[in-house]
């Protein structure tokens, strides 16, 4: 099956959507309609290993959960992780957001939503940071572990400095590469940016949306039933 | 009192990513101390994250620059489907007051970074606080829906309202006050040597 390409706005206005349905619809029924719809989606756009992984994470994730139930003790932590189970379809599908389209395509998608520049901008570059976040990481206790440096609960306070003032400082380093390179691109021009990556809206993103606004109209009828 | 420019807008973007990982993992920690460990869990974060608002204040120390890192942590959740339209809310006003306080000069006291982190964090916290005072029931039926179970949401209640609701404020807003001292005790040397050569 040929994967179709779905425009990133689509992704974004379901991620908005679908929490805030819980003030509305059954919870139950709105927890099995997004896995479905998530993971229709990904079979769709050929993401086949990130449904494996979603669904192995959804698995051990109830596992534990129906676990902690039996268990007095440990009840708080199940009612912790059956919460963030129902974000479980929403972080998949933003975890596609992060790995399928880069920033041009990520910020001509947020643009056309009329979000603020500043805003679009600052969400882009987070989006793309986080993941590089571990890579980060690990240059540091690389660094730090060639210095005979450790962590140690004896010096909790220097232990996390050690950590965290290199990671602040190559943000303010960073911050000043990923500027030059947004000025060369005329981020800050007062005009309206066109892009290589001119997402359109097409038939595909026409029919997610509709199969997701009626399965959310179901919920409501499931409710008064 | 200065606006931000597009290289204090990266800036806060990606302080704002190092403050969410931390924000994560303090939230899921604090998750095992139950309801009462989620009421103070700003503050927690608040505590941990300090040096990243400090930061944030002397190497940027401009207005909107709270309003903004809380704007991106709100979308970012919204997009994760753990968007709360209440605790976007109050968050903003938070954010929004801390900048009021701590960003109108490049280089406010610590004492007033304090505070604003300690409104900052608040308004985070007021986002379960609020509701479960003026809307109990949709607020304990919209949590229901999202599989928690009576019970607990009672519990969860009781840890946010009444003497304890105000023991939680004092406390994330305690938390996040020490955090930028503990913030100010690890950056005021790099700061101070930074000073000393631009003299």
């Amino acid at each position: 099956m040929k994967a179709i390409n779905i425009n990133p706005i689509v992704l974004i206005l379901v991620n908005i959507i679908a929490p805030t349905m819980y003030m509305f619809i059954s919870g139950r029924y709105l927890q099995l309609f997004l896995l479905i719809f998530a993971s229709v989606l990904m079979v769709m756009m050929g993401r086949y290993k990130r449904l494996l992984g979603f669904w192995l994470v959804y698995a051990l994730m109830m596992g534990f959960y129906t676990l902690t139930m039996y268990m007095g003790d440990l009840q708080y932590i199940g009612l912790f992780i059956i919460v963030v189970v129902q974000c479980v379809p929403c972080i998949a599908l933003a975890s596609i957001l992060v790995s399928k389209y880069n920033s041009a395509q990520l910020l001509s998608a947020l643009e056309t939503m009329h979000v603020p520049r500043v805003l679009v901008v600052a969400v882009t570059i987070t989006i793309k940071y986080i993941p590089t976040f571990k890579r980060e990481f690990s240059y540091i206790t690389e660094s730090m572990r060639l210095r005979g440096i450790g962590f140690t609960w004896k010096k909790p306070v220097k232990s996390f400095q050690y950590f965290i003032v290199p990671q602040l400082f190559r943000c303010a380093a960073l911050a000043e590469e990923v500027t030059a390179a947004g000025l060369v691109k005329g981020i800050d021009a007062p005009l309206r940016r066109s892009s290589y990556f001119e997402e359109k809206f097409t038939f595909a993103d026409a029919t997610v949306l509709v199969v997701f606004v009626v399965g959310l109209v179901g919920g409501f009828v499931w409710k008064q039933m | 009192m200065k606006m931000l420019k597009i290289k204090d807008v990266v800036m806060v973007a990606l302080l704002t990513a190092i403050y969410f990982v931390a924000y994560m993992v303090g939230s899921s920690v604090s998750m095992v101390f139950g309801p009462f460990g989620h009421a103070i869990s700003p503050g927690l974060c608040g505590f941990f994250t300090g040096v990243v608002f400090y930061f944030i204040s002397r190497k940027i120390g401009k207005f909107f620059q709270y309003t903004l890192m809380q704007a991106i942590i709100m979308i970012l959740f919204s997009i994760m489907g753990a968007g709360y339209i209440p605790w976007i809310i109050t968050s903003m006003i938070g954010a929004f007051i801390a900048d009021w306080i701590a960003s109108r000069e490049s280089k406010p006291a610590v004492w007033k970074v304090a505070i604003a982190s300690g409104i900052f964090h608040i308004g985070q916290a007021l986002g379960a606080i609020i509701p479960s005072i003026f809307f109990m029931e949709s607020y304990k039926a919209d949590w229901i829906a999202r599989g928690q179970t009576p019970e607990r949401m009672d519990e969860m209640i009781a840890a946010t309202t009444g003497v304890m609701g105000i023991l939680a404020t004092i406390l994330v807003f305690a938390l996040s006050f020490a955090g930028i001292y503990l913030g100010h005790l690890i950056l005021r040397k790099h700061f101070d040597k930074k000073e000393a050569q631009a003299a």
